[in-house]
């Protein structure tokens, strides 16, 4: 990191163990709540995927090294239902963040008319992920099939990833929109009274002052946004389970764990899932971070 | 801010105080002999003898029958059943899943941590792996199943690997459901050969109404129209173990005709789609079927009671045949154990369950019945239930069937979501247009299934 | 949007009406949006106020006979609703004041310091966000099993937070790199410790993200599913999602009480939000970092 705390790593001295130690305390409980419900539990299931596990519920589990991942890497299956899930997540996290960044636009100036739309918009965002999806296959049938006298794309192998993306854009673009507006308002008015007096027009403006301020937003968006998108699984279980087009990574592992017993083969995907999530992420964040800093 | 997490914490307080008075007053209340509702966390522990020398147990029934008349009907059973036997006092504890996510998972869950449930609902050939970790109890010397004389096939959907592991209840079946009022208007009989069917479509299609209302949205709706084809030609062509052999790689679809037969077949029913064939589920389609926009619509008869519910006031009037599948008259109604239960061996209730179990394929199945008007496996149907499922059940007692228990085993979940998941791919393709032969689904589906099978 | 300058007096005119002018566009724009938003929801309601026989062939109309019926046959023939509804209660809300405490800690420190150690640390945390829950659900069900917290409020409390941690220091964390440090500067010069810094200057700070959070964390909490299912299998422990179960099953569904159960289920988030609101998006943040 930087010069400072290299040095930190040479010499402690009693200050340090104070703040440091502070610091600490102040990141246990966290940490701990963390450890008990994500981590341990994952860390548990690591050991299953170097084994022949099939039923979660007994029988024999021996070792057999990496036999999984050579199978689970191989299985085209596989590939596809991340090639959906990454799909999705492209659409999802486009929709999402530019109709968010829209209606923030629209409306992050308090008044009383944007704070009803404002809550209209966000209204979505306080449904549940099932009932959603349930909701819009009716919307689809009742509503898009009328009006566009087409077919629900649910119903539709090429269509359905896209019309299950718009159900969680939908639902996910008031969260959006709150995370941007927040972001709009901790940009100082003097900024733009500074840049209107040099004489900057509007779109200047935007894209000199807003977007470059507003990077921590859409950082904590895209990642949010890009996380919630891959483990995407709610949606298609409830309205496109017999949609192969639909198949997601989650919904693959939950079935090889819990449904179909093999449970070596769905803990090696889940694990091969995690680390390319893991991958992806830090590759976003670290061009967000750049780009944070830069601004 | 502040007043407002002062406003939570006193919702809090305010609920978890009802809760605590409405805990307090239920162990105030005398212990009642009925204890079907609410069961108490402290008097949770099972088998403690009271005073009077009735003995405290708990019952823990695993099941996915979500619908409202099933739960009362296993309520009713219960009920009848705690009547006849005074010296228990139990608690009954129903825990139901969605079969479809969520049954198998969480009840491979509480196996995996160690709880034992006294009865789960599941059909053993589906769930070898609890037979195989010695959850189920062999039930092949019963006595009380063995005096029901009931066919091979209702026997064998309660078995896995000849053995008898469950209780059977009753049973469902499929076919065609039709609109009587647009076939008497339309000069239509009941179909008796595929040409007979195929030509009273394009004759309801001329009328301007479509003939199928189509439910794909569902994953079992393919299933179904393609069963009464494959199980029907399957049995009569011998081929007992043609799940079997499939799954276990020995035989390829393409090696039994019926298969790419079935599936032409269906094809040409499947030239009249709704453009919402695909997204329908069943209640959206029973929507479209009594509203008269569509004739006909292939459907299983654990949704009678919901097409009831929505044509009650109306004078709306429904038939059922059988779905003819060629020429020759060779159609069969299909049969599957709809409702079956296996016994849990470690339980601790275990012997009460088992009695249970007993009593409710015997004497119970009445009480079963008139609550959740399932035709029962011998025929017999509760009063009140519609003349339709009198119908099917008459049928089902003739023995002129073709019963899924006759195969040696079922496709497990996996080829099953596949089997299910291609044929709905097929179905979509004759709804865009793109119209797959059946050579290229059983290609795309025998793929995964060898997947399935090198995965082991 | 933005500030217009000030421009000669002869322009003011003009320049009014054309601001008027695009104010009314702008509006018009975002009722329309707004309306499109709230198609789905006008769906649920003309299903919920249906009888179940009323087939029409238009489903968008409103219904020849509108009726509360399916609200109260929720309310009285679904016995986990009632249930369902104060355990989702007794469970959401220490869930999110937990989190709110513990989160706005650890972000804290996440935000000021970076060093290797909690650069670390956050990535560590914040990678929760990332592992899908079903591979943990089974390792997180035994633990808990084993510790006696299945079918416990308490034990679905820990889940639903240890579950937040990590979207909410992802949060947080980045909402504190935006609050400038002369603050706590200030406070340090002082002589404030670490304790009452965080109480006193900070946790004040950072009350626009908290309010945000707890309304998001009341979502995700309150609308769980996935986690509920497994922990609670209890019919006295059970949450208010796990009360449509019965509204769902393989081949039918009993639509127009679903979408009765939807609608009423919703309703509490609503109005936690509409309190909130001020809260949510306030000009509070905005003060602050001018101070």
């Amino acid at each position: 990191m930087n010069s400072k705390s290299s040095r930190m790593h040479k010499r402690i001295s009693a200050r340090d163990v104070r703040i440091h130690g502070g610091n600490m305390l102040f990141l246990l409980p966290a940490f701990l709540l963390f450890a008990y419900v994500v981590l341990i539990p994952f860390l548990q299931g690591i050991p299953y995927s170097f084994t022949n596990w099939k039923s979660i519920i007994g029988g024999v589990r021996e070792f057999n090294g990496l036999k999984n991942y050579a199978i689970m890497l191989k299985n085209t299956y596989f590939q596809e239902a991340f090639g959906h899930t990454l799909l999705f997540t492209l659409i999802y996290e486009l929709g999402a963040n530019l109709l968010g960044l829209f209606f923030a636009l629209l409306l992050f100036r308090s008044s009383k008319f944007a704070n009803i739309c404002r809550t209209m918009m966000f209204l979505p965002f306080t449904t549940a992920l099932t009932s959603a999806a349930i909701v819009w296959s009716y919307v689809y049938t009742d509503v898009y099939s009328v009006i566009f006298s087409a077919m629900s794309p649910l119903g539709q192998s090429d269509q359905v990833v896209a019309g299950i993306a718009a159900i969680a854009i939908w639902r996910d673009m008031g969260y959006c929109m709150l995370i941007y507006i927040a972001g709009l308002k901790a940009i100082p008015d003097d900024y733009y009274e500074a840049a209107t007096i040099d004489g900057a027009s509007v779109v200047q403006q935007f894209f000199h002052i807003t977007l470059p301020l507003l990077m921590p937003a859409f950082t904590a968006n895209v990642t949010l946004l890009l996380a919630w998108g891959l483990r995407c699984f709610d949606y298609p279980m409830a309205v496109a389970r017999n949609m192969q087009a639909a198949q997601t990574s989650a919904m693959f592992i939950y079935d090889y764990i819990f449904g179909y017993s093999k449970a070596g083969l769905g803990q090696a995907a889940a694990v091969m899932l995690t680390i390319v999530l893991i991958l992806m992420t830090r590759v976003t964040t670290h061009f967000f971070r750049k780009a944070e800093v830069e601004a | 801010m502040k007043k407002l997490i002062a406003l939570l914490l006193a919702l809090v307080m305010v609920f978890a105080l009802v809760a605590c008075a409405k805990t307090a007053d239920e162990t105030a209340e005398p212990a009642e002999t009925e204890q079907t509702t609410i069961k108490n966390e402290t008097t949770d522990t099972a088998a403690e003898e009271t005073s009077e020398g009735v003995k405290d147990v708990t019952i823990t029934v695993f099941h996915y029958m979500t619908q409202t008349t099933k739960q009362a009907g296993l309520d009713a059973v219960e009920a009848a059943f705690a009547a006849e036997h005074p010296e228990y006092n139990i608690t009954w504890d129903n825990v139901f899943y969605n079969q479809g996510t969520d049954y198998f998972p969480q009840l491979q869950t509480a196996l995996a941590s160690g709880d034992q449930p006294e009865i789960m609902m599941g059909n053993p050939g589906l769930y070898p792996d609890l037979v195989e970790q010695g959850f189920v109890a062999d039930l092949s010397d019963n006595e009380v199943i063995k005096s029901l004389n009931l066919p091979s096939g209702d026997l064998g959907d309660a078995s896995a690997d000849g053995k008898l592991y469950g209780f059977p209840i009753d049973f469902k079946t499929w076919g065609v459901f039709y609109n009587k009022a647009i076939f008497e208007q339309l000069g239509i009989s009941e179909p008796t050969t595929y040409s007979d069917l195929l030509a009273a479509c394009q004759k309801i299609s001329d009328a301007g109404i479509d003939p199928w209302a189509h439910a794909f949205g569902d994953a079992v709706f393919g299933d179904i129209e393609m069963r009464n084809y494959i199980w029907t030609k399957a049995l009569e062509a011998g081929d007992n173990d043609v799940f079997e052999c499939l799954m276990n790689g020995s035989k390829k679809l393409t090696d039994y005709p019926y298969f790419t037969d079935g599936l032409s077949t269906w094809a040409e029913r499947l030239a009249w789609m709704r453009d919402d064939a695909m997204t329908n589920d069943q209640n959206a389609a029973l929507e479209v079927f009594t509203s008269g926009q569509a004739a006909m619509m292939y459907f299983g008869s654990w949704g009678i009671g919901d097409l009831e519910a929505m044509i009650e006031g109306s004078d709306f009037e429904y038939g059922f045949f059988v779905e003819p599948i060629d020429d020759d008259g060779s159609a069969k109604l299909n049969v599957q154990v709809d409702q079956c239960f296996m016994v849990n061996p470690n339980a601790e209730n275990y012997e009460i369950a088992l009695k249970f179990m007993e009593y409710w394929v015997v004497e119970g199945g009445a009480s079963w019945s008139a609550v959740s008007l399932m035709p029962l496996l011998n025929g017999s149907v509760a009063d009140n239930a519609p003349e339709i499922v009198k119908t099917l059940a008459s049928i089902k007692a003739s023995g002129n069937i073709a019963h899924y228990g006759d195969f040696t085993k079922p496709f497990n979940s996996q080829f099953t979501t596949d089997w299910r998941t291609y044929l709905t791919a097929f179905a979509e393709s004759y709804a865009n247009g793109s119209k797959q032969t059946p050579e290229q689904c059983l290609t795309d589906m025998q793929a995964k299934f060898d997947q399935n099978i090198a995965e082991g | 949007m933005m500030k217009t300058a000030v421009r000669p007096a002869h322009t003011l005119n003009t320049i009014h009406n054309r601001k008027l002018a695009a104010d009314i566009v702008r509006k018009f724009v975002c009722v329309a949006l707004v309306l499109i938003t709230l198609i789905p929801f006008y769906i649920s309601v003309i299903y919920s106020i249906k009888y179940k026989n009323e087939i029409t062939i238009n489903h968008l109309a409103w219904p020849q006979n509108p009726t509360l019926d399916n609200y109260l046959r929720v309310i009285t023939e679904n016995d986990q609703f009632l249930i369902g509804l104060k355990n989702s209660v007794l469970t959401t809300i220490p869930t999110i004041l937990l989190l709110m405490i513990v989160c706005s800690m650890a972000s804290w420190v996440l935000a000021r310091y970076n060093s290797r150690f909690y650069v670390f640390m956050y990535t560590l945390l914040t990678m929760g966000t990332l592992i899908p829950f079903q591979c943990i659900m089974l390792p997180l069900y035994l633990n808990m099993y084993n510790a006696g917290l299945v079918n416990t409020n308490i034990g679905f409390i820990i889940a639903r937070s240890g579950l937040q941690v990590s979207i909410s220091i992802l949060v947080i964390t980045s909402f504190v790199k935006t609050v400038p440090k002369d603050l706590e500067e200030a406070a340090t010069i002082d002589g404030c410790n670490k304790a009452s810094m965080f109480w006193h200057v900070i946790f004040p700070l950072l009350k626009p993200i908290n309010a945000t959070q707890l309304v998001l964390n009341t979502v995700y909490v309150w609308n769980d599913y996935n986690t509920a299912v497994v922990l609670l299998r209890d019919k006295t422990s059970r949450t208010l999602p796990l009360a449509q179960i019965v509204y769902f099953n393989e081949n039918t569904a009993e639509l127009n009480l679903a979408f009765a159960f939807f609608i009423m289920a919703m309703l509490p988030i609503l109005i936690l939000y509409f309190c909130l609101q001020k809260y949510v998006v306030s000009g509070v943040m905005a003060g602050a970092v001018k101070g």
